[in-house]
């Protein structure tokens, strides 16, 4: 079920008023009520997927328990991987066989060898990468013994399948997320009317900046050997725009609708192009995927300690890995490799943590330099994401190369010019929500009540009359 | 809590509110086309686009041809209006060279707003072919989107496109059956013609049925557009199933395809297959004696 759909317009209104009468009942009610209603909003995508959760659930579930119960080392580490073995197996089955069979027949051929491929045709559960991870989470914090198991079967349940979050994140950790399955939820006012407010915005986010951005971005891309450098330019600027757009709206739709049932999620996105270097961009953009990378695989590998070759190999595995995350193709690959070029420099010279708080957290303008320093982070991002959307690593180099000629200085494709009227109003809202979780969380919170309602009601009307054509998530294929 | 559901269904009224008002702040000409009547009807014409160059001179007759339409939805649309028509009234079928390939469900090779979703705005549910109530939900939230660009938005948006008026009406024409005949022959091959001569058969019955009377109608098209089509293309996709119905029914059919007094002469044309203000008077003026000609038609 997607968030931008009629489908969820009504879901959501039934499962809300039925999951806040049932306070009255003991917990495990509300609980189960989240465990059916998250596996109708997936089912509805595909229901035969629902048991690859299922399986996950219950695996992870039992290894958690068994964890818990033993003390020989080997059995826990064993059992450590037998999970990690289980979930990322199904990922590796579901997302990367073909590609692994076609590079293989690739790297065969190459050498003189001819062999027959045995590809399947696999369909991509929605959401397997996004849950996989969550449950891994899950049992390396048991195992680390960070976290206790939970014995309720519901509750854990919830927590893997948890609908607000279960197809694109952001990605829980389970001691942020589980404790809060395992407490009683008051209904909070506030903390509804923030959710509502968190929703509205991912909708303009998703139906007015992304999906009107990827109508021209899906025209540019698919005809840039006949489009001038300069509607290039524009499209490259367009999909960083979209592929925002698309994901942080995913999140805040999904965090806003979490808060809805009394829940918190983390922020997955804190502003990520008003960044000064690509070091704080990364610390900003999905951020529930850098940190579990961050923890799960660069710190265990050592992280920034020892030699600096030794450093540079820990950057270059996680950017590759987490390229790799996004899809089977090595056009992900080079764009995670792009990235760990582009943060070596940092690392290496010891500023890549600088820039910890937002920019002119104090001011209302930047500085000149920061202000440069921005727009070159967001030139490097825009080049690094032509890798990200074209289908192949060739077509992405002449992408750019087109871009670099006379035709730079032509007029690119013409926009409609509501689209930019809503990118500057966009880019204006998130520049003075910047020091919250989303652009308008209290932005206008001093403002008369009558003005605030009217700007939810421009908003809310934006999104039905200016949206574009339904597009899905982008991140969903991940 | 119950302040927070108050606020937000104030909110959802507050929206409703202002869609209704979008909604009936213009009418759809198509749909009313469909909806308002006036008197009862002696002579009607279904079809697609091509029915549009048919031109009553009177309240007697009128058009209900709807632009890339189906048989399936000739069927439905005749059995919408037989109440409007009286006994003995002559419902005229336009059929086209793509209209034995086309599909009821598919609607991507023309605007799908200017296509089956209107009929989701007139018909009963049961005619429309697989009703979903989300698309329907969907149809009305596009005419709220419709209605508000075309009051408000063009006014400050939208830029009138240039019409490159170099070409002479010839070099026109040409360009255009290029187009249009090579869209056309991919609508013609895509769906299973049986199934849209199973329509047209359940049509003609359903009209004689009732009293009325059908003729089967080929429109005509300018020299340009029928030269792209070979003899065998025609024969495969068009004239076979034509034939079968003609020989089945016993029903008038009259093909102005290649008269010469219209396909030759390129100023009765907008296009390579619709006449223009001028060639609709003409040619229905031959329509309708042609009609008397063969008694169907009585004055």
């Amino acid at each position: 079920m997607l968030f931008n759909s009629i489908d969820f317009a009504i879901f959501l209104p039934i499962v809300f008023a039925l999951y806040w009468l049932l306070t009255r009942y003991p917990l495990r009610a509300q609980n189960s009520l989240l465990v059916i209603a998250s596996y109708v909003f997936y089912g509805w995508w595909d229901w035969r997927f629902l048991s690859l959760i299922l399986f996950s659930t219950v695996v992870d579930y039992c290894i958690g328990v068994y964890l818990n119960k033993l003390s020989d080392d080997r059995k826990r580490k064993y059992l450590l991987w037998t999970s990690i073995g289980v979930n990322i197996g199904l990922l590796m089955f579901f997302k990367y066989f073909n590609f692994f069979v076609d590079n293989f027949v690739t790297a065969f051929t190459f050498f003189g060898a001819a062999i027959k491929p045995t590809s399947l045709n696999i369909i991509l559960p929605v959401g397997i990468s996004f849950y996989t991870f969550q449950t891994l989470s899950y049992t390396i914090d048991v195992y680390k013994r960070k976290l206790e198991p939970t014995h309720d079967f519901i509750q854990f349940s919830a927590f893997v399948s948890f609908f607000p979050q279960l197809v694109a994140g952001p990605i829980e950790r389970a001691t942020s997320l589980l404790p809060q399955f395992t407490m009683k939820r008051k209904f909070d006012k506030i903390q509804a009317a923030d959710g509502m407010r968190q929703i509205l915005w991912g909708l303009f986010k998703k139906i007015i900046v992304a999906d009107n951005c990827a109508k021209y971005v899906n025209v540019i891309f698919e005809n840039y050997e006949t489009m001038s450098g300069s509607s290039l330019m524009l499209g490259a600027v367009l999909f960083a725009f979209q592929i925002y757009g698309d994901f942080s709206g995913y999140s805040d739709i999904g965090i806003g609708t979490a808060r809805l049932f009394g829940f918190n999620l983390m922020q997955n996105f804190a502003f990520p192009y008003f960044s000064r270097d690509i070091a704080e961009f990364w610390r900003r953009w999905h951020i529930s995927l850098s940190t579990w990378f961050r923890d799960y695989v660069y710190i265990p590998l050592g992280g920034s300690k020892g030699s600096i070759l030794f450093q540079i190999r820990n950057v270059f595995v996680i950017f590759l890995v987490s390229g790799f995350w996004h899809g089977a193709n090595w056009t992900f690959i080079v764009w995670g490799a792009i990235n760990a070029l582009l943060f070596l420099p940092l690392l290496i010279g010891k500023r890549n943590r600088v820039h910890k708080d937002i920019v002119a957290k104090d001011s209302s303008l930047p500085s000149f330099f920061d202000f440069v320093k921005i727009l070159m982070t967001f030139i490097l991002t825009c080049i690094a994401w032509v890798f990200f959307r074209s289908d192949t690593i060739s077509d992405a180099y002449h992408y750019l190369a087109k871009m670099i000629n006379i035709s730079a200085f032509d007029y690119p494709i013409e926009l409609q010019t509501y689209v930019y009227v809503f990118l500057v109003f966009f880019v204006i809202m998130e520049w003075l929500g910047r020091r919250q979780q989303y652009a308008i969380e209290k932005t206008l919170i001093n403002y008369p009540r009558f003005f605030r309602w009217s700007f939810y009601y421009a908003i809310t009307m934006i999104i039905f009359l200016y949206g574009g054509e339904t597009q899905n998530f982008i991140y969903f294929q991940f | 809590m119950r302040n927070f559901i108050f606020k937000v269904i104030l909110f959802s009224i507050l929206i409703v509110v202002s869609f209704l008002y979008l909604y009936s702040k213009r009418s759809n000409p198509l749909v009313d086309n469909f909806t308002t009547h006036n008197n009862n009807y002696e002579i009607i014409n279904l079809g697609n686009s091509h029915g549009a160059n048919i031109k009553y001179r009177d309240n007697k007759g009128k058009r209900f041809q709807r632009a890339g339409n189906t048989l399936y939805y000739d069927l439905q649309n005749y059995k919408y209006l037989q109440e409007h028509l009286v006994d003995n009234a002559m419902v005229i079928i336009p059929v086209s060279y793509f209209s034995f390939g086309l599909d009821e469900n598919r609607t991507d090779y023309i605007d799908p707003n200017a296509f089956v979703n209107y009929y989701y705005m007139f018909l009963p549910s049961s005619s429309i072919y697989n009703y979903s109530f989300k698309k329907n939900i969907q149809v009305y939230l596009n005419k709220v989107k419709e209605n508000y660009h075309s009051v408000i938005d063009e006014r400050f948006f939208l830029v009138e496109k240039k019409v490159n008026d170099s070409l002479s009406l010839e070099e026109k024409l040409e360009h255009h059956a290029k187009m249009r005949s090579e869209t056309h022959k991919i609508m013609a091959e895509y769906s299973d013609p049986e199934k849209n001569v199973i329509y047209l058969s359940a049509l003609i019955e359903d009209i004689i049925k009732n009293g009325h009377q059908p003729v089967l109608l080929t429109m005509p098209y300018a020299d340009h557009y029928n030269s792209k089509f070979s003899e065998a293309w025609l024969d495969e996709h068009y004239y076979q199933y034509m034939n079968k119905i003609i020989d089945t029914y016993q029903v008038p059919y009259l093909n102005y395809s290649v008269d010469e007094r219209i396909s030759t002469n390129d100023s009765l044309f907008s296009n390579s297959d619709h006449l223009n203000d001028k060639g609709r008077i003409y040619f229905s003026d031959i329509l309708f004696e042609d009609l008397r000609k063969i008694q169907v038609l009585n004055q």
